[in-house]
């Protein structure tokens, strides 16, 4: 080696120079899985690494982030810095993240890793390898960032443990394990491009701006010190697609199946995202209808114009998601409260600037069709008949979120698929899940459904909605149903009681 | 299309298969323009179970917090199994009626409209 290396020499010699050619084994049988589902890889090496780090650079930014992290993470905690949120509402947000969204970047942790494995192109393997890492590290530094709230409030003590059995944490777990059990080309474009570089905006944008909004400096920290990996992860979307559209043309059509089939399970995954800006955010960052208009009709649009020239097309049922846009997050929130007795964060109706709020960004549907259900339901709460619905719900075969969406074009009327396969009927909740069901029925049939699970005896014995809860380690009306009356409520006041009446802050 | 796989089959029960019920069925009702409760209902029961029995003493009380549910009377409204219009024999049971594993029933209640003139 020479005494110094150029950066350029320094990179071949450190990334794919650490790879070899097999002597007393065929690659085939070497790397068996990336060839089985039908991608056609002529030539590796045309592979652009998106990374353009060594591992050892990669560890010296990485830890660099880390240390002014948890710095500032210090700082929340000695400063008690959950007493400047906007309001404790705001921490249904943080829960639904730490339960639902947490455990995903440790599943891409552990996807990046298999995905790592598999591939036998030096570049890609390496790509995955520092995703996986940086996946592992935005999940421990969220527990870290969110660990503070368990030492207040309610509902953030079981995610682990919910996580394999909560209802609404199905939809996310099932997303992830639907790419999981692909093979590595398809969980790349799932998860590297069609979540990461498509949608990516639409959860971190909401939920880390939301966070910056609502005086949550611990999750805006943890938000920039993640933004740089996000990019990265965003090129390799980009960079992995593009690889398997200019190695052949036979990839064309499974790439466009992919992507249609991923961009309608994450559309339908963001639903609750798009509740928690709406809704759980007590300072509203900008409505979904306006963010999906941003960061899907505008970018995501014109991202797929540019990959037209491959023969491309806009993913299967966008339009219908147009037409979701102004009811989705209203709908999704009356199902969130009315299953309240099984929900690890609270709910409530929204108060009546609030309501103008939605009224404003959501006009006359909203005025006229969604506000009058949120003041019956107010006028029950006042009347102290707080409405739950305790009768478990039909839920869809394939994204798991209970059957609530309305048809297309009308929203009068639950929107219900039925799909057959293995000689038993299954339900879906859209033309986008049923197809998705309809390639591949032989996966889904397997799927576990919650509500299907306690009928049959498989939820520890639970027979109705209190001892599912119960299963799920939820303390009820502690951990679950309405936020007005709650303890997260009663200690909020209490504290910024007292918070107000210090000599330090009345000087 | 199937799922493309390595190794031989790649071939799976369905997970809600009936005979994990011991003899009940899964069945799903949903209750036109009442929009209040979001989702069609899911239930299990016993085939034997008289139909009228299910209705009154398992599917109206979960309805208890419709105005509505008071006033509902099954006998006049307007009844789909499985999409199909469908006239159901309320004495009779479960089974007898055609109700199977996992079908999908569907009721309106002319007359009965849900609140605020849009089916909640």
């Amino acid at each position: 080696m020479a005494k110094k290396l150029g950066l350029k020499e320094r990179y071949a010699l450190m990334t794919r120079g650490l790879d070899w050619e097999p002597s007393y084994q065929p690659l085939d049988k070497l790397f068996p899985y990336d060839s089985y589902e039908g991608i056609v890889i002529k030539d590796w090496d045309a592979w652009a690494d998106p990374f353009r780090l060594t591992m050892d650079a990669y560890w010296k930014y990485q830890a660099e982030k880390e240390r002014k992290l948890y710095a500032i993470l210090d700082a929340f905690q000695q400063n008690n810095g959950q007493l400047n949120l906007s309001d404790a509402r705001y921490l249904s947000a943080v829960k639904l993240w730490l339960q639902g969204v947490t455990p995903l970047e440790y599943a891409a942790h552990r996807g990046f890793a298999h995905a790592g494995r598999a591939f036998r192109g030096a570049g890609a393997r390496i790509a995955c390898q520092m995703q996986s890492i940086d996946e592992l590290r935005h999940a421990q530094t969220q527990l870290h960032a969110f660990s503070h709230y368990n030492k207040f409030f309610s509902g953030f003590h079981n995610f682990a443990h919910m996580r394999d059995r909560a209802w609404y944490l199905s939809i996310p777990k099932s997303f992830f394990e639907d790419a999981m059990t692909a093979g590595p080309f398809e969980f790349v474009t799932s998860i590297s491009f069609a979540f990461e570089y498509v949608l990516t905006n639409l959860l971190f944008m909401p939920f880390v701006s939301g966070a910056a909004y609502n005086g949550d400096m611990a999750t805006t920290t943890f938000g920039f010190s993640a933004q740089s990996d996000e990019s990265r992860h965003m090129t390799l979307g980009l960079e992995v697609v593009k690889f398997m559209l200019e190695q052949h043309e036979d990839n064309v059509p499974i790439v466009q199946a992919w992507l249609d089939k991923w961009f309608w399970r994450g559309y339908r995954l963001l639903g609750l995202v798009g509740t928690m800006m709406d809704y759980m955010l007590p300072k509203k960052v900008m409505s979904w209808q306006e963010a999906w208009g941003i960061y899907w009709e505008e970018n995501g649009v014109a991202l797929f114009h540019d990959l037209a020239r491959y023969g491309i097309r806009l993913p299967k049922h966008h339009e219908v998601a147009a037409k979701e846009k102004n009811r989705l997050t209203h709908e999704m929130w009356t199902v969130l409260y009315q299953y309240g007795n099984a929900l690890g964060l609270h709910t409530w109706v929204p108060n009546d600037e609030e309501l103008d709020w939605m009224s404003e960004k959501y006009g006359e549907l909203f005025t006229s069709m969604y506000r009058p259900r949120l003041l019956h339901l107010r006028e029950l709460e006042q009347r102290g008949e707080r409405f739950f619905n305790n009768r478990l719900p039909m839920v869809c075969q394939v994204c798991q979120i209970p059957v609530f969406y309305t048809e297309p074009d009308d929203p009068h009327v639950q929107c219900v698929r039925i799909v057959e396969a293995a000689g038993t009927k299954h339900h879906c909740c859209s033309d986008g899940c049923a197809d998705i069901f309809n390639r591949e029925p032989m996966k889904y049939v397997q799927a576990l459904i919650p509500p299907q699970q306690i009928y049959r005896g498989e939820a520890g014995g639970a027979r109705d909605i209190f001892e599912y809860g119960a299963w799920l380690h939820l303390e009820r009306d502690v951990d679950t149903g309405e936020y007005r009356g709650s303890p997260d409520q009663r200690h909020w006041q209490a504290w910024q009681q007292q918070h107000k009446a210090t000599p330090a802050d009345a000087a | 299309m199937s799922v493309k796989h390595l190794g031989p089959a790649y071939e799976y029960p369905s997970a809600n298969r009936e005979e994990a019920y011991g003899g009940d069925i899964n069945f799903y009702i949903r209750w036109e323009r009442h929009l209040m409760f979001a989702c069609p209902a899911a239930y299990r029961a016993p085939v034997a179970m008289p139909l009228s029995e299910f209705l009154e003493h398992m599917l109206k009380p979960d309805y208890a917090a419709h105005p509505d549910a008071a006033r509902l009377d099954f006998s006049r409204c307007v009844w789909k199994l499985d999409r199909a219009p469908w006239q159901p024999d309320f004495a009779r049971s479960i089974a007898d009626n055609g109700i199977g594993h996992m079908s999908y029933i569907e009721f309106a209640s002319p007359g009965l409209d849900g609140l605020h003139g849009h089916g909640y």
